[in-house]
């Protein structure tokens, strides 16, 4: 189909774009998975606050629309309070970040449930501290249920950072869709099709590189661990 | 505090944007409010501008640098207030006046027109062009389209508007029902669903119809028309488009090298290079916002259709008539 290609020129600019993107997807993970991990375990807490804060927040932060959060940042704040407000890149990364981890600590949270009764019982006849017991028994085989799902949830993430085209952030999705405005303008312009199709193709790519890397990062943590 | 009364959910949902807003404030800069914006624009030597990406108003050319007839008009005329450096964010069309409340510009380069509606929410300029409407309808316009009634008149035909523009009120006025409009956040999704056959006529100003239909195969515009400010036998709505300010000193300051730009022809030059007649421009020059936001205000009260006649001015066909 020779539709499909696109020029030096409009090549860079999804270039640029699919930056923009993987930027955003990156800080965006990186809140998220901190969140998911925090909230995760801290829905486990032994005290009823901190559990209760969890609580809060993952139902707040899962049932809150991304889009919807994106517009409050971007256009309601500044107006209502007369300050400046959120840069588009901080915005989206906040929107996307809270968002990913309220589904993440979900995904935590069962994944240190999954883990045996015994081996916690085993560290306190051991005499480790909570955050021993954490941090070198449950999580280490926590995170072999971990991954799978988080692996999912950071697709949902890259999906998502389109909705941040809308308050102006030039990321892939806005890219095309500006250089949609060319084709009137410009001689040697791309069919809407063929935008579309990079676009696809681009955030295709991604999504496998995401996959890959999530599989990878399972059999590490598997071989690591051994076979329990 | 036992008995304090629950307080209404918007108290709290106000109370959930402050806990944002102290969010956003942490990386706010605060405004010293010493100098005017003005000043602080001609300090810096840029400003920023709101776009809607809409070919030839206002857009982006391949290279990823504003261009278009509003965006143009400004340059000339910030440059001659020593300001040369012009960033453009492109935002929804509906999003423009939002943005613009919002600081996320500093003023609306987007070619967007005058009416009464939009200028309680901001500040316009005198206008740089007037335009008439049109509809782009497939070759040989099957089902006869000329005019918005045209449209009610054919309960099958359902046209595509753009979300947010002045076309939505023209065909509320028309009595075009709703389920014949479907509308879209931009132009491009407009001419896109045309082409997909999912509408059968897009509205816009013939301008931006004309220059669409241009670039595709089996689709044309129809003759240019002025909408009615209430049918059958109202006055016809003029569509003239300027730029939108929150400042009134930016504003002022900017109208009156508008002005000088439009004496010395630099404006009609500028504009009527992206395809707009010399006389849409001519007519502009003699209108000043308070004619249009007047004339618009009009409309508000379709009813009474035959009191409105005062000074909206005379916008058939002959455009040179119109003096101040």
């Amino acid at each position: 189909m020779p539709e499909f290609f696109l020029n030096s020129n409009q090549w860079a600019r999804l270039g640029e774009g699919t930056a923009v993107t993987l930027q955003l997807l990156g800080w965006a993970m990186l809140l998220g998975s901190v969140m998911s991990l925090v909230m995760g375990v801290a829905r486990l807490s032994r005290f009823r606050l901190v559990r209760a804060l969890a609580l809060v927040y993952v139902e707040i932060a899962r049932g809150l629309s991304a889009i919807i959060l994106l517009f409050i940042m971007f256009f309601a704040v500044p107006i209502l309070f007369d300050v400046r407000g959120l840069s588009p890149m901080v915005a989206g990364v906040l929107a996307l970040g809270l968002n990913m981890g309220a589904y993440g600590a979900e995904i935590v949270r069962g994944a240190i449930r999954a883990v045996p009764k015994g081996q916690a019982e085993a560290t306190v006849s051991l005499n480790m501290t909570a955050y021993q017991r954490l941090r070198y028994v449950v999580l280490p085989q926590a995170l072999t249920v971990i991954l799978p799902p988080f692996g999912n949830l950071s697709i949902e993430i890259l999906k998502g950072t389109a909705l941040v085209s809308l308050i102006t952030l030039s990321e892939l999705a806005f890219e095309v869709q500006k250089l949609r405005v060319n084709r009137v303008v410009i001689e040697d312009s791309a069919t809407t099709i063929a935008l579309y199709l990079n676009a696809l193709i681009i955030y295709f790519v991604i999504a496998q590189v995401l996959a890959r890397l999530f599989r990878f990062a399972e059999r590490q943590v598997e071989t690591r661990l051994g076979s329990v | 505090m036992r008995d304090r009364k629950r307080r209404p959910w918007s108290r709290q949902l106000l109370s959930l944007l402050a806990v944002l807003a102290l969010v956003g404030g942490a990386c706010a800069s605060e405004d010293t409010g010493e100098q005017s914006l003005l000043e602080e624009l001609q300090e810096q030597g840029s400003v920023r501008i709101g776009i809607a990406n809409e070919v030839p108003y206002g857009y982006e050319d391949e290279d990823g640098n504003v261009t278009g007839e509003a965006p143009e008009v400004a340059k000339a005329v910030l440059a001659e207030l020593g300001i040369d450096d012009v960033e453009a964010v492109v935002v929804d069309f509906g999003s423009l006046i939002p943005g613009l409340q919002a600081g996320r510009f500093d003023m609306i380069a987007a070619g967007m027109f005058i009416n009464a509606e939009r200028a309680e929410q901001m500040i316009f300029s005198d206008p740089d062009y007037c335009v008439s409407e049109s509809f782009a309808v497939p070759e040989g316009n099957p089902d006869g389209l000329v005019d918005y009634p045209s449209v009610v008149e054919n309960p099958d035909v359902t046209i595509a508007i753009l979300s947010g523009a002045v076309e939505e009120g023209y065909a509320e006025t028309a009595g075009v029902p709703d389920d014949q409009i479907e509308l879209f956040p931009d132009v491009n999704a407009q001419y896109d669903a045309l082409e997909a056959g999912r509408v059968d006529a897009v509205t816009g100003t013939f301008l931006t119809v004309k220059t669409q239909t241009d670039d595709m195969d089996g689709f044309e515009a129809v003759d240019p028309f002025f909408p009615l400010d209430s049918y059958p036998d109202g006055e016809p709505i003029l569509g003239c488009g300027g730029f939108g300010f929150l400042d009134q000193e930016f504003r002022d300051a900017f109208n009156a090298e508008l002005k000088n730009l439009q004496a010395d022809g630099t404006v009609k030059g500028i504009v009527t290079s992206f395809g707009f007649a010399e006389e849409d421009v001519d007519l502009a020059e003699g209108l000043t916002v308070e004619d249009l936001v007047e004339d618009t205000e009009d409309t508000e009260d379709a009813g009474d259709g035959e009191e409105s006649e005062e000074e909206s001015p005379d916008a058939e066909e002959s455009p040179d008539e119109s003096d101040e």
